[in-house]
């Protein structure tokens, strides 16, 4: 199974061409890599069973906006991840949350994951849609936060 | 007063009281990259 060190993931992002500067954290050391297919598949319908389960499928100014839904989506993956039986042991899931300033300027948050080990697994994910999205090279560029 | 007091805890205390979900939630296990 495909691992990766909370540098090389940091690395990754930065080829990827992810703002370098802007506020990065990996608290574990060591990360498992989810497929896009279980990003895109399992994953998304789990999540929106959860989001209903909880009442929390619609935003709500503040109280359930872009970066409580990426908090959800990325605790809820982990929470997948800690249930999964066989998981490498002492890993945490590459997938995260990301704030960065939109191409219309307003502030967004959404998910970020590794599904592979080059800048070309790295996927940026809309936990309100529950649909991968990409971001332009300025948005990329104009990250104000990554947490994974 | 008193009486007043306690009605305002009651519907304090309603409000806060904790819902009954019904549904499940699905946990698939993660698949990961080899």
């Amino acid at each position: 199974m495909k691992i990766l060190s909370a540098t090389e993931i940091l690395l990754t992002l930065a080829v990827a061409g992810y703002d370098a500067g802007a506020g990065w954290n990996a608290a574990d050391r060591r990360y498992a890599l989810p497929t896009r297919g279980f990003i895109e598949g399992a994953f998304s319908s789990a999540l929106w069973s959860f989001q209903q389960f909880f009442d929390v499928l619609r935003w709500t100014e503040d109280a359930n906006d872009c970066d409580d839904f990426a908090r959800i989506a990325a605790g809820f993956a982990q929470i997948l991840h800690c249930l999964t039986p066989g998981r490498p042991p002492a890993t945490a899931l590459a997938v995260g949350e990301l704030w960065y300033v939109q191409d219309s300027g307003e502030g967004h948050a959404i998910n970020i994951a590794l599904c592979g080990p080059g800048p070309e697994d790295v996927i940026t994910y809309e936990p309100q849609t529950r649909k991968v999205v990409e971001l332009s090279v300025t948005e990329k560029a104009r990250v104000t936060m990554i947490r994974f | 007063m008193r009486n007043l007091l306690a009605i305002a805890l009651c519907i304090l205390a309603a409000g806060c009281a904790s819902v009954e979900r019904q549904g499940t939630i699905q946990t698939p296990p993660v698949e990961y990259v080899r």
